[in-house]
């Protein structure tokens, strides 16, 4: 129900009143800015200000996709997002079970800090330290001519980088993702693994017949918000570690609207987000419509 | 949510965006930015006497810089200003700049570094014409010495046969780039001077990688690790030497050509990429994109040969701060010399020149309604230009107090050697405060205020006589080779095509000389390089060279120079 009643609304001031500021900042914040988007379909010419200036149609949208290089950037970014979501997503769930088995509470904890601290550097320090430690002569490859084998060029070879990528991105993030897991698990009923004791379960059966589906909602939820960045592959990370000879595969379309930016194209940038924006939604969306349809309305975000 | 209410959703988004994208076009603004500037410059009379205010956006040096600096106060003083200077790095620039613009807090003047810039400062209605006639009639001077350091900057000021703003000049940049060499692997490894030939050069890299220059007993130097972090620094030492620049527009029999896509390019790679086979080169080279990695590794000893060091400063073994100081820090046996450019084919040395073209100075499109101020900056910057003393104070402060001449090395008060030449004097020399210290005195860098260096005319009567010389015998202007038009972007169609279609050749050209790639596939690049905008880029070239000797006519810079 989009509407409420008149007689709800009043009887339910307290809370209305509550919710209020927080609707006031949202408003201000997140979507008056979107009136901004307007651009996308102008030729936007800043003294003009966002609504003086010329309406140009789909213009932008057509020089956006007939561009060389944005088709390219779109394919970089489908593909690296879904290998982050194929192979990233359930590392934090994976880490979280395993912490959730750790009886030392001491020793759990220094796990859990060690694996979230890396999410606290910025990629310019962490893409520094790959650079170097994957470089040609870092401690990797260094372990591969001992072992015989010749040096790995894994920042400039184009399946090693998507590699290398993937699995600092993973290390980065895994620990952090896991915090949000380790909460739904602190969720469960001690009552349920004290039933299963009972009937005389092993671990193993405890934790897929209990843990598991106990996660299923947490993990559907942030499958579904996932999907809305899917053409967002992680500019921070690609910027501060890509080199020319991988720009075939790492060129994604925030570096490509950055390239832009440079000469002050905002119509052209607003474009592209914009773009990024809606398949975002539509995939948020729809991941949503699956997940209710799956499981007979009950489970997704809303 | 119910599906009728989500249909309804659904349509009213979609009946957005679709009446979005039809409302019809009205180019209106784009032709009313376009139109001659509406002021009548013979009726606007500058009254000395009356103070004016100036929010002064200068050359992005550094952020340190301060308001109320002594070259501040002085011109301020001099010429009734009172400027209200707005300092800015160049990472803060580009954060800051669209935000400022788009909030209605346009400077009155305003530096750019190139030509893309004022076209969008242009396109967006930032800045006003200011008719060549205007300049010519304030700052005779001034237009000279642009016209003798660097004519190819009236390029990026015009647009469409008007002129945008006030080009300016560094005459130093009018020296081709050197390299550097560590002379004492040179020596060790049996070479008594410095490569002169990209053959010497080839000698001297085979040797430092298989010769054990470091003496260490392992084999773990190379003999040069390219600079890859931006485009003019790309293996542009050795395509100089072959008479290419390979990300530059070039002049061949009367016409625009794109340096990367000439055919003698195939030989370069060819040779660039034996060098890489017989191992000579760093195989990590393409990952320094960021720009300090070369030189640390020159500084560690990796690598004995750097591109570009061109300062003079830097082959002072006395200055910790120096490439010398720091390489010796580190091997305290090195010694660091420069290396010229280097003889090709052509039987003489080439290098690539940025050339005297430098920056461009805008004016805010609102003192339309205070042409007063536009007539005091374009006086102030001809006084400046005009009169030697004051030249000197705008870069340096006052002779005696902050600065002065020495024409001999001597030592600090605090025991550090310094060269001849112009020095601060102290307190302004604190080596820990050297810094804050510029910001007291200069605002923010030597250019900040004045814009254009004029080195033959001012400034080199203050350099030791040993700099001057080892300027004509390392940087000598005769060996310089540089964009025809200055800089590529002058080109229109350049903001569109220019950065993808130099970011897809610096990709190919390294795939090359590591070997990923063939020779054979050059002539594809080319094809492909026309076909991605490059003939559109080099149409709108060659027709910008056509009209070059129009716009030198405007300002009495005569025919274009070969």
């Amino acid at each position: 129900m989009i509407f409420p009643s008149f007689q709800s609304c009043r009887r339910n001031l307290g809370l209305i009143s509550m919710i209020v500021p927080v609707l006031c900042f949202f408003l201000l914040f997140n979507y008056t800015p979107m009136m901004g988007l307007v651009i996308a379909f102008k030729d936007y010419v800043m003294s003009d200000g966002v609504f003086g200036s010329a309406w140009v149609g789909l213009e932008n949208f057509t020089r956006l996709f007939s561009s060389e290089d944005f088709p390219r950037a779109i394919r970089n970014t489908l593909t690296i997002s879904i290998l982050r979501l194929v192979c990233g997503f359930f590392a934090p769930v994976v880490l979280a079970l395993m912490l959730n088995e750790v009886r030392m509470a001491g020793y759990k904890r220094s796990i859990q800090t060690l694996t979230y601290l890396p999410h606290f550097f910025s990629w310019v320090i962490l893409g520094g330290i790959f650079l170097m430690v994957f470089g040609g002569e870092g401690p990797v490859n260094a372990g591969v001519k001992l072992l015989g084998a010749k040096p790995v060029t894994f920042l400039t070879d184009d399946v090693w980088f998507i590699a290398v990528l993937i699995l600092t991105g993973i290390w980065q993030s895994a620990g952090w993702g896991a915090i949000i897991y380790l909460a739904a698990l602190s969720g469960i009923s001690p009552s349920l693994y004290e039933a299963a004791v009972i009937d005389g379960s092993n671990r193993w059966q405890q934790t897929r017949s209990i843990t598991i589906p106990c996660l299923i909602p947490t993990m559907i939820t942030l499958f579904v918000l996932s999907l809305g960045g899917i053409l967002t592959a992680g500019f921070d990370q690609i910027y501060n570690m890509y080199n020319p000879l991988v720009y075939d595969v790492a060129d994604i379309i925030d570096t490509y609207v950055l390239r832009r930016m440079m000469g002050l194209d905002l119509s052209l940038a607003a474009a592209a987000g914009m773009f990024q924006g809606v398949v975002g939604l539509v995939l948020v969306v729809g991941a949503n419509f699956f997940a209710r349809r799956i499981s007979k309305g009950e489970q997704g975000v809303w | 949510m119910r599906l009728g209410e989500r249909i309804f959703l659904i349509g009213v988004a979609l009946t957005v965006i679709v009446t979005l994208s039809l409302i019809p076009d009205n180019p209106k603004s784009q032709q009313r930015l376009l139109q001659p500037s509406p002021v009548v410059w013979e009726d606007v009379a500058d009254d000395p006497a009356r103070e004016i205010s100036l929010r002064w956006q200068g050359i992005i040096a550094h952020p340190a810089g301060k308001e109320g600096s002594w070259i501040e106060r002085t011109l301020e003083e001099r010429f009734n200003l009172e400027i209200d200077p707005l300092f800015m790095d160049v990472n803060t620039y580009s954060r800051r700049r669209p935000l400022m613009l788009v909030g209605g807090d346009i400077p009155d003047v305003m530096w750019s570094g190139d030509p893309l810039a004022v076209r969008a400062n242009l396109r967006n209605g930032f800045i006003m014409e200011i008719p060549y006639e205007l300049i010519l009639k304030h700052c005779p001077t001034y237009v000279e010495y642009v016209n003798r350091f660097g004519k190819e900057t009236w390029l990026y000021t015009q647009y469409n046969g008007r002129n945008y703003g006030l080009p300016t000049v560094c005459a130093i940049a009018n020296r081709p780039r050197t390299g550097c060499w560590r002379l004492d692997w040179l020596k060790k490894v049996g070479l008594d001077r410095v490569p002169e030939t990209v053959g010497e050069m080839h000698e001297a890299f085979r040797r430092f990688r298989y010769e054990d220059p470091d003496g260490n007993g392992i084999l773990d130097t190379y003999g040069w690790t390219p600079n890859v972090s931006h485009w003019s620094m790309m293996f542009t030492e050795v395509f100089a030497a072959y008479g290419i620049l390979p990300f530059d527009l070039m002049e061949r029999d009367g016409e625009v050509v794109w340096g990367g896509i000439l055919p003698d390019v195939r030989e370069v790679l060819r040779e660039l990429h034996a060098w890489y086979a017989e191992g000579l080169l760093d195989p990590d080279f393409p990952l320094d994109t960021q720009g300090r990695n070369n030189e640390i590794k020159f500084i560690n000893g990796k690598v004995g040969y750097l591109y570009p060091v061109d300062s003079y400063g830097d082959y002072d073994s006395n200055e910790e701060g120096s490439l010398f100081g720091k390489t010796r820090a580190f091997s305290p046996e090195a010694e660091v010399v420069p290396g010229p450019p280097l003889i090709g084919p052509e039987g003489h040395p080439l290098g690539r020149t940025w050339g005297g073209a430098a920056h461009i100075i805008q004016f805010g499109r609102h003192l339309e309604n205070e042409p007063e101020k536009v007539v005091r900056v374009l006086k102030m910057i001809e006084a400046v230009a005009s009169d030697e003393t004051l030249y000197m104070e705008a870069r340096w402060g006052l002779r005696g107090e902050h600065w002065d001449y020495m024409p001999e090395p001597f030592v600090r008060s605090d025991g550090r050697p310094a060269k001849a030449g112009i020095n601060l004097l102290p307190p302004y020399d604190a080596e820990d405060r050297r810094r804050d210290n510029a910001a007291e005195l200069l605002g923010s860098s030597t250019t900040f205020f004045f814009p254009s260096t004029f080195d033959p005319i001012y400034d080199e009567q203050f350099m030791a006589p040993a700099e001057l010389e080892w300027l004509d015998r390392y940087r000598s202007e005769a060996w310089s080779i540089m964009n025809v038009l200055g800089k590529s972007d002058v080109v229109g169609s350049s903001g569109r095509y220019l950065k993808d279609l130099v970011n897809y050749q610096i990709t190919l050209f390294i795939e090359i000389v590591i070997g990923d790639r063939t020779i054979d596939e050059f002539d594809a690049f080319v094809s492909e390089w026309r076909r991605r905008g490059g003939d559109i880029i080099l149409e709108e070239a060659n027709q910008m060279y056509q009209q070059m000797n129009e716009i030198y006519q405007c300002v009495g810079a005569g025919a274009v120079s070969k």
